[in-house]
């Protein structure tokens, strides 16, 4: 009988890349069993997830320090990428698919197309560039989402005519780039931001006593450091926003565009980021466990974490967008608890992965899941559960986040009793508006 | 397939520089190790061995300087040097979700070659279960798992990164005598192994020849059996302080009236200066490795300090 098993490298890239297919075709089927009204989460799905999926085509060597392994054997490195190009180029496709029958309009295939050229070629090469598995996803992830708005405003002819040669420059880019990758020790997770200018040598040269920062400054340095990649997204959004201010007077129409609103969903983007990386990029770098050694408490620590992440958070992710929308969006209540509850369920989430890729792919699956759930509960209930119980369930899960960070292993029993204690501080929420109503 | 010719060193390296921004990791190295040879590539924490053994491997791309594996560029005969080549490097690394099995598998399918009987053998002397996941493993299991893939392919030249670290020093001990010292016999006129550690005394009965890297640069280079002639430990002992010893320089130990002088090419020199002083006892003995190692390394006045 001849066998019909797939070559171990294809089965291998498939395996690597199967929980961000799976992650984001649950994404995509929650969506759309959830009907219409999600129909646009969905769509946001499938464009992030699509881009995850490119990215960890090359991505997964990086998160799990197996380029050395991979590059040392004898094959060709055309045949390695090609075999990559294959199989994330088929995954694409299924998800496209599936996409397109489930929550696209028929108006929204072009982002079909933008999702599956970022996925291909942009992700992996912006993952490779910055020898970091997350950099592809939050640098390219939005942008075949810019495909509709900018083609309403513009025309899709004159949008095609601009993206179209920057995939093919980015194809032929990251061909080059792979077939000179270099096996750099380490993850390669440092996204090199300008620094300040450092200071002098006598002092960086002086001992250790003399040099003495607070601890509690050090960690906030710490935790700073940690989220790079917000930064970055950030200064990328100023830019962006800057070009449109400025390019205002000269395209007809983008005055009306509303870059408000997709600030205020950037901001939402940006605190899962934020969240995802507070615990899980500790836990990737390895430097988790000795940090925690420190002669300092944990729940010190945490709390430190916790402040700066939500400090972070409500200047980044809240008062960042208002500030740029300049009034044009008002304050809202319900968006900055919704901004807090982004935050906090994906520190949770982040304190169970071992890696920020897989905290940032599971936040934006559960996140859309409970997004649906609180709508359909806040339907049931008149919108006032969610006040009630959110806060009990953010504290609740930034207790249970400490308990999962400072621990070695994650044990599935545990993480279910926890998932269970939520449940009913929703439960609980729900049986107090019930018998107050 | 480029042909490669039989008589090319297996590792040929001039003027080797790489450079990661402005730090100069590997600084004008020159290296060349002939086929058949257990070499061993010594240095302290970050002299630069494993940045020069990635470019060995087209993992690194020079800076500047030539790089010739089999006689060829590995950069641009990439598989043609891989293909007869094996690596385990310092930092093992497995994917996450294969079991033992699986990974032995899929290193398989990239060779030409692949001994099941030693794959066997090996796994039984490490005790290694094939059903389990590698990320279940421990750092000694994941090398050992690492030299097994290694090892199967029956490649022509063994490149070991700090290859005993992490391991017990039961299953040290049979990897270095038995492992590497069978790969060898297997067909010793072909097989080379080329090996970067700290455990330098762990290897000296296999080294053949050796380069000691410093700062980027080869300080050292010498054939072992060379070495252990040149660098010698000479033991004199008198019966009163010989004050005003000219001993021309050597590193000398002293423990009251207690002698002991490294020697580096002149050791009959030195003993007729220490005989004109009539000592009681005078014996010599050579160098482990080891201790070449670190007299080539450590400043003169830190191993005279008595």
């Amino acid at each position: 009988m001849s066998s019909t098993r797939l070559p171990p490298l294809v089965t291998k890239e498939i395996r690597a890349l199967l929980p961000a297919w799976a992650a984001t075709l649950c994404a995509v089927g929650v969506a759309a069993v959830s009907g219409p009204r999600s129909h646009g989460l969905g769509a946001v799905a499938y464009v992030i997830g699509s881009v995850t999926l490119g990215s960890q085509s090359v991505g997964h060597e990086y998160t799990h320090r197996t380029l050395t392994l991979l590059l040392s054997q004898p094959v060709e490195r055309r045949r390695l990428l090609l075999t990559k190009l294959a199989v994330t180029s088929t995954l694409l496709l299924t998800l496209a698919a599936f996409a397109s029958l489930t929550v696209l309009k028929p108006d929204e295939r072009q982002l079909v197309l933008g999702s599956i050229l970022c996925g291909l070629f942009l992700a992996p090469l912006l993952t490779m560039v910055c020898r970091n598995a997350l950099a592809g996803p939050v640098f390219a992830g939005a942008m075949p989402m810019w495909a509709p708005p900018l083609s309403d405003l513009m025309g899709a002819g004159v949008v095609w005519a601009v993206a179209l040669p920057a995939f093919a420059v980015s194809a032929v880019a990251s061909w080059r780039v792979f077939m000179r990758l270099e096996a750099i020790d380490g993850r390669g997770s440092e996204l090199r931001l300008p620094q300040l200018p450092r200071r002098t040598r006598a002092i960086d040269d002086a001992p250790a006593g003399a040099r003495a920062r607070h601890p509690v400054w050090l960690l906030v340095k710490k935790e700073l450091h940690l989220q790079q990649m917000t930064f970055a997204v950030a200064g990328l959004w100023l830019v962006i926003w800057a070009t449109a201010l400025a390019l205002a007077p000269l395209v007809p129409g983008l005055p009306e565009f509303p870059l408000a609103g997709v600030g205020i969903l950037y901001g939402a983007l940006l605190a899962v980021l934020i969240g995802s990386l507070a615990s899980a990029e500790e836990r990737q770098n390895g430097t988790l466990e000795w940090q925690l050694l420190l002669p300092m408490a944990a729940w010190q620590q945490w709390a430190i974490k916790v402040g700066t992440v939500l400090t972070l958070t409500a200047l980044l992710s809240y008062a960042f967008p208002l500030a740029l929308a300049a009034g044009q969006v008002g304050i809202i209540g319900w968006h900055a608890g919704a901004i807090v509850m982004l935050t906090t369920a994906s520190l949770y989430i982040s304190s169970l992965c071992r890696s920020t890729v897989r905290a940032l792919m599971v936040s934006g699956a559960v996140l859309l899941a409970l997004g649906e759930l609180g709508l359909y509960v806040a339907g049931a209930f008149g919108g006032v559960v969610p006040f009630v119980s959110v806060p009990m369930v953010c504290i609740l899960m930034l207790w249970f986040a400490l308990e999962n960070h400072r621990s070695a292993e994650h044990r599935p029993e545990r993480v279910a009793s926890q998932l269970l204690w939520m449940a009913a501080g929703l439960a609980l929420g729900a049986i107090v508006v019930r018998s107050i109503s | 397939m480029m042909p490669i010719s039989p008589d090319a060193p297996v590792i040929d390296i001039t003027g080797l520089v790489h450079r990661y921004g402005r730090t100069d990791a590997v600084n004008g190295l020159n290296l060349r190790v002939q086929p058949g040879r257990c070499y061993g590539f010594f240095g302290r924490n970050g002299a630069g061995k494993t940045t020069t053994i990635k470019c060995l491997l087209n993992l690194l791309r020079p800076t500047s300087g030539e790089v010739k594996v089999f006689g060829l560029d590995p950069a641009r005969h990439e598989v043609a040097v891989k293909s007869r080549l094996a690596y385990v490097p310092d930092h093992v690394a497995f994917y996450p979700w294969m079991t033992v099995r699986e990974t032995l598998d899929y290193c398989a399918s990239f060779r030409q070659t692949w001994n099941r009987d030693t794959e066997r053998e090996l796994l039984g002397q490490f005790r290694l279960d094939l059903r389990q996941k590698t990320s279940h493993l421990s750092k000694g299991q994941r090398t050992q798992l690492a030299l097994i893939t290694a090892i199967c392919p029956e490649p022509e030249l063994l490149v070991l990164d700090e290859p005993t670290s992490g391991l017990d020093p039961i299953v040290r001990r049979e990897f270095i005598q038995t492992v590497i010292a069978a790969y060898q016999e297997g067909d010793p006129a072909r097989r080379t192994v080329f090996v970067s550690t700290h455990l330098i005394s762990e290897f000296e009965g296999l080294i053949d020849e050796f380069t000691i890297i410093e700062g980027g640069r080869d300080v050292l280079t010498l054939d072992a059996d060379t070495a252990r002639e040149r660098y010698q430990k000479i033991h004199a002992r008198f019966s009163a302080d010989p004050v005003g010893l000219d001993l021309g320089g050597a590193r000398v130990l002293r423990r009251g009236r207690d002698l002991e002088v490294l020697v580096n090419g002149n050791a009959d020199e030195v003993i007729d200066r220490l005989r004109a002083r009539s000592p009681d006892t005078i014996t010599t003995e050579a160098l482990t490795l080891e201790e070449i190692f670190v007299s080539t390394l450590q400043p003169a006045e830190k191993v005279a300090v008595a």
